[in-house]
């Protein structure tokens, strides 16, 4: 796996499984979602072990399939070798200097539904992330086509106590992704707050009010 | 005066089994002149065998034209040949026609020397549409249609001189006609000249030397092929100015291997219809794999040999440079050809002082168009001209946007042509009862004329029984674009008539799109006054001069007297009227055929379904933006456009995966297969897309494809 076609390849049939399980565990079939993830886990392992460090786009092509790995992982309720996962991506993220920050932010986000940290103890993770997406997005204008980075920015607003700067920001990542995106994205955030809750994070009542507003942002866009 | 033993210059022409199919005579020590039908009525393996001769001589090749009915014929070369030359002299009625040749009735064993013809008397004419001009032939009176008389002379008793050919046979007409030797000249310019040594080469090699050696013999779907077309102007400057010599000089150094680079991208493996494969262009460049023809305007209307390739070559040409200094007639009609024939790369580049960034008077219908300069840098004395970079960067960008964008125009035109909707009346002809549309100047000094032409034409015209109106683009009441309109009238209006008056560019750009497409071809007329002007300039304007005498002899406007000529309106509705009764089996203006022919080896096949379809969704809503999600509709925030649109790239591609599923069967082919690997692409990413629904059957069509897929 070295190159964009390679990438498109594993993206599109792990994309396939992924949200065939996720369509099976909406209707209730765990058993069958499970094989699904396990079916696009096996791609992307594959792909992973063919992923050689002298080839070129090492690091941002590592880092996406790091990346697709946590999110099928944490489907799978495997939630330490998620978390593990999007660590190492992370690394790879800011080894390749791309403007994605697709692993560090579920990182952190990941840390939070494991009790793994605390919002507070997150803060300067979350400072770090915030200021090299500001940066980017204001500077690289075909960086901030990306729905993505705009979604990864809500979240780091929002953990930060910043409602209104992650609604802006949200409202620009409904805007520019696809119809589906924010409903992902919800979903991991109602995570979050159950997490926080039966963790009892001091944080927790903040974000979920947070939360809540963000869902009538992506209501009011639809 | 005929020498005695003129009939030994005749000879018959037979088939491979010995049967006479007509008559020839020779006018050169290897060339004989015949009838088109009868060179096709002997087929291949066809021979001559002329009068007191026991052996036959096989044709080497031919030069015909299928719509004056005459073919050349070459044979080997004898320097002993009896020889015929034609006379200038007219066919005047009631003169006597005599000729000798090998009539049917007078079979060649029992007559090897072939027969005399009875006398014929000349009655009267009738037109003949040629390459959208009329010629006349003449109608022969007491003369039995005799098959196998067809290619004789036709011999002036009075005169004793050759004044045509005899044509004897049509299928649904059986007129005696002869063609007067005034029109084979028309065609074949040299024949009249009474050089006892000429051959077939003197006769059909009339392309101007320059052209002839740059200009490739045929397509060729591996190589580059790349035409420049330069200006009268050109001539007149130094090389410092010369198109031709920027675009050599580029090709000659290293950025050649960027611009074949460029050129491969874009065209590597488009399908032609005259293939089964793409074109298959070589990684690595070649010098042998670039053709570049280089045409001056005065060369191309040197004569209709020359407008004939030089169509041939706009057509085939994958990029092609015009100087459009001063937007000469001649230029433009050729441009005009170009935008209406062909999707390629066309670069249009103006010299004379002017430089890019300058304000430039562009023809109206042109306003868009993107024009290069390559008018010399007085102040770059060092390093390479900074005109050849940036050609290089235009040539380059061109191929790249062919490339990435399947609507890519650099010329107006194309799509107006083809792109008229589905409706079935869409394409039909305007007949000449409904409209007839005039390409004309708009400027003020041309409005008497312009009145006048209308008035007397719509007249003329009525008197004929035929009530129309008679338009230019601006009296059509349409809030539609002009360039969509204008061309879609050019397509489709029977009755056309362009006047070069004033010479106004964007008047011989439409003429150019005219002649090129339309199977009714138009009637071009001009102002007398306006050609004396032009006539007697002496220099200080910036007419092309040399260029309109050319195209002048060549096209043969109708002169009209400036905004009071009476009878312009009857010569042109009788020409309308002429062209509407020939037509019917025409193909057109000669440069139409040719264009045809052209296209017919390297028009582009319309693509593949899967392909269309595949780049629709893609365009809506691209797979990729799993990984980057990069918003596609214009107006991204409205959520129901981006569902709208999500929505169609879905359905397109479950239909490509359905034409590959159920067509080609591509689920049954080896795995390492293009489609399957295509049907399989597809199929992931439906069932990835139906799976985010919320209907219970895209679920469950979600999970046959992916049963089907694994």
């Amino acid at each position: 796996v070295s190159n964009t076609e390679d990438i498109r390849d594993v993206v599109r049939t792990v994309t396939m499984h992924r949200r065939k399980g996720d369509a099976l565990a909406r209707t209730g079939n765990e058993p069958a979602a499970m094989r699904a993830y396990q079916d696009a886990l096996r791609v992307v392992g594959d792909a992973l072990m063919e992923t050689r460090p002298d080839s070129p786009n090492f690091d941002v092509n590592r880092a996406e399939l790091l990346g697709t790995q946590g999110g099928l992982l944490r489907r799978a309720g495997r939630m330490r070798e998620a978390l593990e996962s999007y660590r190492r991506g992370a690394a790879h993220e800011i080894a390749s200097g791309s403007a994605v920050t697709y692993n560090r932010v579920n990182a952190i986000k990941l840390a939070l539904i494991a009790g793994d940290q605390t919002v507070s103890g997150l803060q300067p993770d979350l400072e770090d992330v915030q200021r090299s997406l500001e940066e980017r997005l204001s500077v690289d204008q075909r960086a901030a086509d990306d729905g993505w980075l705009w979604a990864d920015l809500g979240d780091v607003r929002l953990l930060r106590g910043d409602p209104d700067g992650a609604a802006r920001a949200y409202r620009s990542f409904a805007a520019k992704a696809t119809s589906g995106s924010p409903s992902s994205t919800l979903s991991v955030l109602d995570e979050i707050v159950k997490a926080l809750n039966l963790h009892g994070d001091e944080s927790a009542v903040q974000v979920a009010d947070s939360v809540k507003r963000m869902k009538r942002v992506f209501a009011l866009r639809n | 005066v005929l020498a005695k033993d003129w009939n030994r210059s005749i000879a018959a022409v037979i088939d491979v089994e010995g049967n006479v199919r007509g008559t020839a005579f020779f006018i050169g020590l290897d060339v004989a002149i015949t009838c088109y039908h009868v060179l096709v009525a002997a087929g291949t393996g066809a021979a001559l065998k002329p009068v007191g001769s026991e052996v036959t001589e096989q044709i080497i090749e031919t030069e015909s034209d299928e719509e004056l009915d005459l073919a050349l014929i070459r044979v080997v070369s004898h320097s002993a040949r009896n020889t015929l030359f034609f006379d200038s002299l007219p066919m005047s009625v009631g003169r006597d026609i005599y000729s000798h040749g090998f009539p049917r009735d007078h079979g060649i064993g029992k007559y090897p020397n072939g027969f005399p013809m009875d006398p014929a008397r000349v009655s009267g004419n009738t037109d003949l549409t040629w390459r959208g001009q009329p010629v006349q032939l003449i109608v022969l009176a007491n003369a039995d249609v005799q098959q196998g008389m067809s290619g004789a002379p036709a011999i002036d008793l009075e005169t004793q001189s050759i004044v045509g050919v005899l044509r004897f046979s049509e299928s649904h007409n059986k007129r005696a006609l002869a063609i007067p030797a005034e029109v084979v000249t028309r065609r074949w310019p040299a024949v009249l000249s009474e050089n006892r040594k000429r051959t077939y080469g003197d006769l059909v090699d009339t392309i101007p030397d320059a052209f002839a050696h740059s200009a490739w013999k045929e397509f060729d779907p591996t190589s580059l092929h790349c035409l420049v077309v330069m200006s009268e102007r050109a001539e007149t400057e130094g090389p410092s100015e010369s198109l031709d010599e920027l675009f050599r000089d580029l090709m000659s150094g290293p950025s050649a291997l960027i611009v074949w680079e460029k050129f491969r991208e874009a065209y590597n493996g488009r399908r032609l219809i005259s293939g089964t494969d793409g074109r298959s262009l070589s990684i690595s460049y070649n010098n042998d794999s670039v053709n570049i023809a280089s045409l001056s305007v005065l060369d191309v209307f040197e004569n209709m040999s020359s407008v004939d390739i030089a169509g041939r070559l706009i057509v085939e040409a994958d990029l092609a440079i015009f100087d459009v200094t001063g937007f000469e007639p001649g230029v433009m009609f050729l441009l005009g050809v170009r935008a209406a024939t062909r999707r390629g790369v066309t670069i249009v580049s103006h010299g004379g002082g002017w430089m890019e960034g300058e304000p430039l008077l562009r023809p109206f219908n042109l306003s868009d168009l993107s024009v290069a300069s390559h008018t010399a840098f007085d102040k770059s004395l060092v390093g390479q001209d900074p005109r050849i970079g940036r050609l290089m960067e235009r040539i380059c960008n061109g191929f790249e946007q062919c490339l990435r964008h399947p609507y890519y125009r650099d010329l107006p035109v194309y799509d107006a042509l083809r792109q008229l909707g589905p409706r079935e009346d869409a394409r039909k002809t305007i007949p000449l009862e409904d409209e007839v549309l005039v390409l004309c100047s708009y400027d003020a000094t041309y409005f008497r004329n312009w009145l006048n032409l209308r008035r007397r034409l719509k007249a003329a015209l009525h008197e004929a029984g035929i009530s129309t109106s008679v338009v230019r683009l601006q009296d059509v009441p349409t809030p539609q674009l002009v360039s969509q309109s204008l061309y879609e009238r050019i397509r489709r209006c029977a009755g056309c008539v362009a006047d070069w008056t004033g010479s106004s560019p964007s008047t011989f750009f439409e003429l150019g799109v005219r002649v090129a497409v339309s199977p009714w071809s138009v009637v071009q007329i001009a102002s007398a006054s306006w050609i004396s002007e032009i006539a007697s300039d002496d220099g200080s304007s910036e007419t092309p001069k040399k260029q309109i005498s050319l195209m002048l002899r060549l096209l043969e406007p109708i002169l009209y007297k400036g905004d009071h000529d009476p009878s312009i309106g009857q010569l042109v509705a009788q020409r309308l009227i002429n062209l509407r009764a020939s037509a019917s089996g025409s193909q057109g203006h000669g440069l139409r055929r040719v264009a045809a022919r052209a296209l017919s080896r390297l028009e582009e096949r319309v693509p593949d379904v899967v392909q269309q379809l595949r780049d629709e969704a893609d365009a809506l809503n691209h797979p990729d933006r799993v990984r980057e999600n990069v918003p596609q509709a214009l107006y991204y925030e409205i959520a129901s456009i981006k569902v709208d649109q999500e929505r169609a790239a879905l359905e397109r591609r479950l239909a490509a995966w359905l034409y590959l599923d159920q067509r080609v069967g591509a689920g049954a082919l080896q795995e390492d297969d293009p489609k399957r690997i295509l049907w399989l692409e597809t199929g992931q990413l439906v069932a990835a897309d139906l799976f985010e629904s919320a209907s219970d059957a895209d679920q469950m069509l979600a999970l046959k494809i992916t049963e089907k897929l694994t």
